[in-house]
């Protein structure tokens, strides 16, 4: 997990990197818009079409407060039936998340592209359904490891941490396209009795060993602008 | 910008491989119950020549030994599981020794371990029937733990 961080590290110091410093002292000052972008998470969708088993809808959206700093919420539903060697089981439910996003990028003249980090606080409530489990008995003399009992754990909760690193690039006007990676941290969460939650809609895929995750989001936006501002340099 | 592409691909192979997913060999096992055989008179531990345990309506033998002490599964989606015990056993001679037939009767609980193992089962026992046959080599029966958790203590002695 450590090498994650130094990674994501890695990551950060490398893009900032690529930050370029404005040459030409304008007279004329630049204009940028503030506005609400609002898209849809199609990274989802794309998951939809190699997984089987996965259903997902997901928007998203951002309010730029600050030159730099954009206030972020996502919300969405998703569905998910996981499938190993010894569980069986459906799980299902939406979740919000809020937060804010900062961009470190500078812009050249005109140009309204970001490059940000920020976190969001996450919540979730959903369904399991435990369609059919394996007993671990190595011993197979009576040949009864297989149980086909279907147990439903409603009203299940949980809550984490994610810190965020993407970008945002301004394809057409006010059009924007935006990758980003989440390293999630959870922070609280409601068990089932004898069973565990292996995955939460929205933090994805949970490990037992520790309580990080890691998602990734692919999306469109559209930008409704509201006013533009003199950016101050 | 490509060494931060090969850098975030690294990261996901890291991630990709999970301990997670591998059920260890650590990990306990369901517990089978532990039977241990006594003499009737002096209370000692004995050896019990040649038997051969089966369980009922089950084809294969389960073990064929002389020995003091054993482990019999117990069925994990019934709450009767019958064996039968035959002493004295002789390998080529069917219906050969002494059979008697034992029932368990028991509750059974399943646990949840994890995401790799599944479930293991747990069981309380309830009572240990020897099946009278007038011909019985086994004495008696008593429950010494009826928490059937662990193969760590001895669950049943039988006295012959």
């Amino acid at each position: 997990m450590l090498k994650y961080f130094i990674n994501i590290l890695f990551i950060a110091c490398s893009i900032t990197g690529f930050s370029q410093e404005d040459i030409a002292l304008d007279s004329i000052p630049t204009k940028t818009t503030y506005g609400i972008k609002i898209g849809l998470d199609i990274s989802k969708q794309i998951r939809m079409l190699t997984e089987s088993n996965y259903k997902g809808l997901v928007f998203t959206g951002d309010y730029r407060i600050l030159d730099r700093l954009f206030i972020a919420a996502e919300f969405g539903s998703e569905e998910k039936k996981t499938i190993n060697e010894v569980l069986d089981f459906d799980t299902d439910g939406t979740f919000l998340k809020l937060g804010v996003n900062y961009n470190v990028y500078n812009n050249r003249k005109g140009l309204d592209n970001e490059i940000y980090v920020g976190f969001r606080y996450g919540i979730a409530k959903f369904n399991q359904k435990l369609n059919s489990y394996t007993i671990h008995d190595l011993d197979h003399y009576w040949d009864q490891n297989n149980v086909n009992s279907i147990t439903d754990f409603k009203d299940l909760t949980a809550s984490w941490f994610e810190l965020v690193l993407g970008f945002n690039a301004e394809i057409l006007k006010n059009t924007y396209m935006g990758l980003s990676l989440r390293l999630n941290r959870l922070l609280n969460q409601k068990n089932p009795e004898n069973f565990s939650n292996l995955y939460i809609p929205g933090f994805n895929k949970v490990l037992e060993e520790n309580n990080f995750g890691v998602g990734i989001t692919y999306s469109i936006f559209y930008q409704i602008p509201i006013f533009k501002k003199n950016k101050n340099n | 910008m490509k060494k931060s592409i090969i850098l975030f691909f690294i990261s996901c192979i890291i991630l990709s491989c999970e301990p997670d997913d591998i059920c260890l060999s650590s990990i306990p096992d369901t517990p089978k119950l532990i039977i241990v055989f006594y003499d009737e008179s002096s209370g000692l531990k004995k050896e019990v020549t040649n038997l051969k345990i089966q369980g009922s309506n089950n084809e294969k033998i389960y073990q064929f030994k002389t020995t003091d002490s054993i482990a019999v599964p117990l069925k994990n989606l019934e709450k009767i599981t019958n064996y039968s015990f035959v002493k004295d056993f002789k390998e080529n001679v069917d219906n050969s020794g002494n059979n008697d037939n034992i029932l368990i009767n028991y509750q059974y609980n399943h646990i949840y371990i994890s995401r790799a193992c599944g479930y293991f089962s747990n069981y309380d026992l309830n009572q240990i029937v020897i099946e009278n046959d007038n011909l019985n080599w086994i004495i008696k029966s008593e429950i010494m733990n009826s928490a059937v958790k662990d193969e760590k203590v001895i669950h049943v002695k039988i006295f012959h």
